[in-house]
């Protein structure tokens, strides 16, 4: 089965345990406004064009129309580029790459496999994105191979899918990196787009066929992090401390700003990382409303 | 008028008053005389007794490194200063100048030979430095139980009296200098006002009375009498330190041999001591780490000195302790210990014949060479073959083109625009890669004959195993083992370039030999579009089969052609690659090559990693592309360098990767691993020069970037949390 993906990224330490191999996937149905990697958002092919790198030598100009001159500034015209790469063949300074390829799961496993020896201490694959759930039948090939060859298999999702992809996934030996985004159903649509009751339904269902979980709560400044958003997000954790493995926090950053530009979409998260001080309030107000297994990420 | 005190030249007026004699016996006195002069210190923050190298307090001496040198400045102030005494200075220079070493060596190289060597085509010979004597007989038998060893052997060597009477005259100046310590230790000790180092001055007077005519006693005395020797004889490596110190470590109380192994590590920080080896496995594969290796990583981590380098050789049965405190090091940004793999070194040195009990008591000299602890002359660096140059030869038949283009330095073997095939083309590149090695093995050996003749060297003959056995200098094959070591420069450089050839000229066909050439010719001034498909080709360090084959090919190539050149110590040649700053060097004197380089570009290959900034996919895929070559057929030291954010190392996550990727690593077959720590600095040059560094990734859980991509401010933003690594 193929699969769309970005980016095959070896040596990752902080998205499971060990050392890993995260396969960045394409395709994403919901759209969170802090969303730090927005070309995994759609499925397909895209053009990113970073202007920076940019010197206007205009090698790129009559090669399609979707080029755009102004004041000797070159800009992509989106609804017009069709992400055929010519651009990004000519180019001599990096400025234009195309972003999206697909590929059978066996042949991104070989690559996966490639760092085998270093995956002794509990490492194997992860597979992020874009959302693993999007590409069903492909994520659980890969978790099939990885299962086959005794490397363990981390799934980092938004729990927004079929459930049965899910449990299917949990009996390949699958572990979770769960996000919890915003526990208000109406926030949650605000914010990502989606509604979290099938989340929370499929949270229920792994837990009830004993998957390993951790949770990750992405917390944003001003959007989901006040007072009483942390007072639900406390009972909620309380409720799955025995059955998820721990809660970490991930701190808002703006490192997806800039490909978000590369896109041209508008970025409409805070313009600021989360200080240090915001995240210590969060883990201080979690902790002493009696979330014990709780840290930053 | 002054007159000059011609005893400030007592090594030139000994050897020359000497006349008649053999060579070894004439730099033997001219040792001792040198040792009746030398200053001795005692350093503020150590005070143990210091001195100088050996004989280097005239304007003509005796250096470890560089033989019998001449300072011609020196004798110019000498004239100037003292014009009465210009006839006796001018009949000193006149004399020894036949016999500096340098000049002699020159001489014995062909015109041709040393060209090549001034364009950084290749080097041999030039330098006799780096050894690593036999310190347990040092240490265990004194100059004493060596005289009778001496005595013993001249028994057996019938006719050989010049060498050993040399030897005995170097014993001389050893216990010479003993007694001067003694002296001058007493003298202070009756003006010192302070306590505590007026004893200390008395200990060190009473040390000398027995050493080092006797052996050690305890580690106070081992630490002296060592000392005493690494200094006066310039060796710059203090080997396997925990192996043969630990017995006499033992014998003393605990505050007493912690505070004078603290002592020395003062010492050997003042004196730049290059490599110290601790742990290791024998032959049956038990491990040998002691109390001295874990007191030896805590120094290093309470200090944080850059010397001495310390190397941990590592082994299946390494303490998992141990490897903790070496991480620890690691962490704290000091780059060390390097970590060194037995179960590869070994089996390498057996290629050449050195059997497992020798192999296995192998320890690090000077900066990565690999020397048999007391037995070997054979961890210096040799020479050298920058791979990129004779690429560059081989693109334009012998032409230096970083010099314009227009002389010929090395022959005419075939013009590349006949190639019909990838393969004719390699086969030109491995003819000159052959007819350049050939020059860098005849200086090494017109260098080794030079130093045997005219520089040998008694005091060290009488701490290398098989010198006295043998009645033979440490020069002229006297060491058990005398292999040499010749070094590859600009490996990733040149399987880049040949591999881009090989793809765009040979498979894809878009562009001819020709056309290569001339816009390498042109240094790619107005081949843009050219420069960016070579160098957009798949490069070394990415775990890519094809181009790492191609890189593991041509340096299997040419450390089997070295093994079948002879050293003229005795041995076979064996390669390495430790480039270091050398790497620059060598990179501005190489001409526009086809992974991209321009003319005088300094970015090259880090050694056996990738060239910097190529390495893209990240530490394991640049282990594994670094896995491809055959490691055992390098007998020097073979450098993986990587360098990590510190953030890796300040969590206990990113320790155990670490190491993981190191074990991993060294179960695979790798030789060595160094590791820096990134700081800061680096991460803001490479804002800078974003196009140098792009191999460096933000790790940031679940995020996707590299560095260079990101806009300048969110780069600052990177730079401002700095989490991430290459």
């Amino acid at each position: 089965m193929k699969l769309s993906y970005f980016n095959i990224q070896r040596f990752c330490l902080h998205d499971g345990d060990g050392i890993r191999t995260t396969v960045f996937l394409k395709g994403c149905p919901l759209r969170c406004v802090w969303c730090h990697n927005p070309e995994s958002q759609k499925a397909e092919k895209e053009l990113m064009f970073l202007s920076e790198k940019c010197v206007g030598c205009k090698q790129c100009l009559g090669l399609c129309d979707a080029r755009e001159v102004d004041g000797g500034k070159i800009s992509v015209s989106r609804g017009r580029c069709k992400a055929c790469g010519e651009c990004a063949e000519v180019c001599l300074f990096d400025a234009n790459e195309i972003c999206g390829t697909e590929d059978e799961a066996q042949t991104i496993m070989a690559e996966v496999l490639r760092d085998k020896i270093f995956f002794a201490g509990g490492g194997g694959l992860t597979v992020s994105g874009g959302e693993p759930a999007f590409q069903p039948e492909g994520v659980l090939e890969l978790c099939e191979i990885a299962n086959r060859e005794g490397i363990s298999t981390v799934i980092e999702t938004s729990g927004f899918g079929d459930t049965e992809f899910f449990l299917k996934a949990a009996s390949l030996g699958a572990e979770f990196y769960y996000d919890i985004k915003a526990l208000d159903d109406e926030k949650h649509r605000r914010l990502t787009g989606g509604s979290n009751g099938l989340i929370l339904k499929n949270l229920s269902a792994l837990i009830k066929q004993k998957a390993r979980i951790v949770l990750r709560l992405p917390l944003v400044p001003g959007l989901n992090d006040s007072d009483s958003d942390l007072s639900v997000l406390a009972e909620f954790l309380k409720e799955h401390e025995g059955v998820c493995r721990r809660a970490e926090i991930m701190k808002y950053h703006v490192l997806g700003s800039g490909k978000a530009q590369a896109l041209s979409c508008v970025y409409k998260a805070p313009p600021r990382d989360a200080t240090e001080e915001e995240a210590l309030r969060w883990l201080s107000f979690l902790r002493s409303a009696g979330v014990d297994n709780i840290s930053l990420a | 008028m002054k007159k000059y005190n011609f005893e400030a030249e007592p090594f030139s007026r000994a050897f020359l008053v000497h006349r008649g004699l053999s060579m070894n016996e004439r730099v033997a006195y001219g040792m001792l005389e040198a040792a009746k002069y030398l200053p001795i210190s005692f350093p503020e923050n150590c005070m143990l007794p210091t001195v100088e190298y050996i004989a280097e307090n005239g304007a003509v001496g005796y250096r470890f490194g560089s033989g019998i040198f001449m300072d011609r400045a020196r004798f110019e102030e000498l004239f100037a200063e003292y014009p009465e005494n210009a006839k006796e200075l001018q009949e000193i220079r006149q004399q020894m100048s036949t016999f500096v070493t340098d000049y002699r060596y020159r001489s014995m190289c062909t015109g041709a030979d040393l060209r090549l060597r001034d364009i950084s085509a290749c080097w041999g010979g030039g330098w006799g430095g780096h050894a690593n004597p036999d310190y347990d007989r040092f240490l265990h038998s004194g100059t004493n139980g060596i005289r009778r060893l001496i005595e013993e052997c001249r028994e057996k060597n019938k006719g050989r009296d010049g060498f050993y009477n040399a030897a005995l005259i170097a014993m001389d100046s050893l216990d010479v200098v003993g007694k001067r310590i003694a002296a001058e230790a007493l003298k202070r000790e009756r003006t010192e006002g302070d306590i505590e180092k007026k004893a200390e001055y008395r200990r060190i007077a009473e040390t000398f009375r027995r050493i080092p005519m006797e052996p050690a006693y305890d580690m106070y005395s081992a630490v002296m009498m060592f000392w005493m020797y690494f200094t006066l004889d310039g060796v710059d490596s203090p080997g396997r330190f925990d192996r043969f110190m630990i017995d006499f470590f033992r014998k003393s109380p605990a505050d007493d041999r912690e505070s004078i192994t603290e002592r020395l590590w003062q010492a050997m920080n003042n004196e730049r001591a290059w490599n110290l080896c601790i742990s290791g496995s024998d032959e049956h594969g038990n491990d040998e780490t002691n109390e001295l290796s874990y007191l030896i990583l805590e120094l290093a981590l309470k200090y944080k000195y850059n010397t001495p380098n310390i190397t941990m050789r590592v082994h299946k049965g390494t303490p998992d302790a141990l490897f903790a405190k070496a991480t620890d090091c690691i962490a704290a940004g000091i780059g060390m210990p390097a970590l060194y793999n037995d179960e590869c070194v070994c089996p390498a040195l057996e290629k050449i014949g050195i059997p497992p009990h020798d192999s296995r008591d192998y320890c690090m000299n000077g900066c990565n060479q690999i020397d048999i602890m007391g037995k070997s002359h054979m961890g210096l660096e040799d020479g050298e073959v920058n791979l990129g140059k004779v690429l560059e030869l081989t693109l334009h038949n012998g032409y230096d083109f970083a010099a314009g283009g227009t002389e010929l330095v090395s022959q005419q073997i075939g013009d590349p625009r006949e190639c019909k095939t990838f393969d004719d083309f390699l086969k030109l590149f491995y003819l000159r890669l052959e007819s350049i090695t050939d020059a860098a093995v005849r200086m090494a050996n017109a260098s080794q004959e030079a130093y045997a003749r005219f520089a040998p060297n008694p005091l060290r003959s009488c701490l290398i195993q098989g010198c006295l056995e043998k009645g033979r200098d440490y020069k002229w094959g006297g060491p058990l083992y005398g292999h040499g070591q010749i070094l590859a420069e600009g490996i990733a450089d040149t399987a880049d370039s040949l591999y881009a050839i090989k793809l765009l000229v040979f498979d894809k066909k878009r562009y001819t030999m020709s056309g290569l050439i001339e816009a390498l010719e042109n240094d790619y001034d107005g081949y843009e579009r050219l420069r960016h498909d070579f160098a957009s080709c798949p490069k070394f360090g990415n775990d890519n089969e094809e181009v790492d084959g191609l890189c593991a090919a041509i340096t299997d190539y040419f450390f089997k052609y070295l093994n079948t050149k002879n050293t003229f110590r005795g041995g076979v040649y064996t390669g390495g690659c430790s480039t270091f700053n050398r790497a620059a060097d060598n990179a501005m004197k190489t001409a526009a090559l086809p992974n991209g380089k321009r003319n005088c570009e300094t970015n090259y290959a880090d050694s056996i990693a990738a060239t910097p900034g190529n390495d893209v996919k990240g530490p394991t895929a640049s282990l594994l592309s670094m896995l491809k070559y055959d490691q055992s057929l390098a007998c020097s030291g073979f450098v993986a360098q990587m360098k990590f954010d510190k953030a890796l190392f300040d969590t206990k996550k990113g320790k155990e990767a670490f190491l993981q990727l190191a074990k991993a690593y060294f179960a695979g077959g790798g030789q060595q691993l160094s590791i820096n720590v990134l700081d800061r600095e680096t991460l803001k040059a490479a804002q800078k020069e974003p196009e140098k560094y792009k191999n460096l990734i933000v790790r940031v859980g679940g995020y996707s970037e590299y560095f260079w991509k990101l806009t300048k401010e969110l780069q600052q933003n990177v730079i401002d949390r700095t989490t991430f690594a290459f």
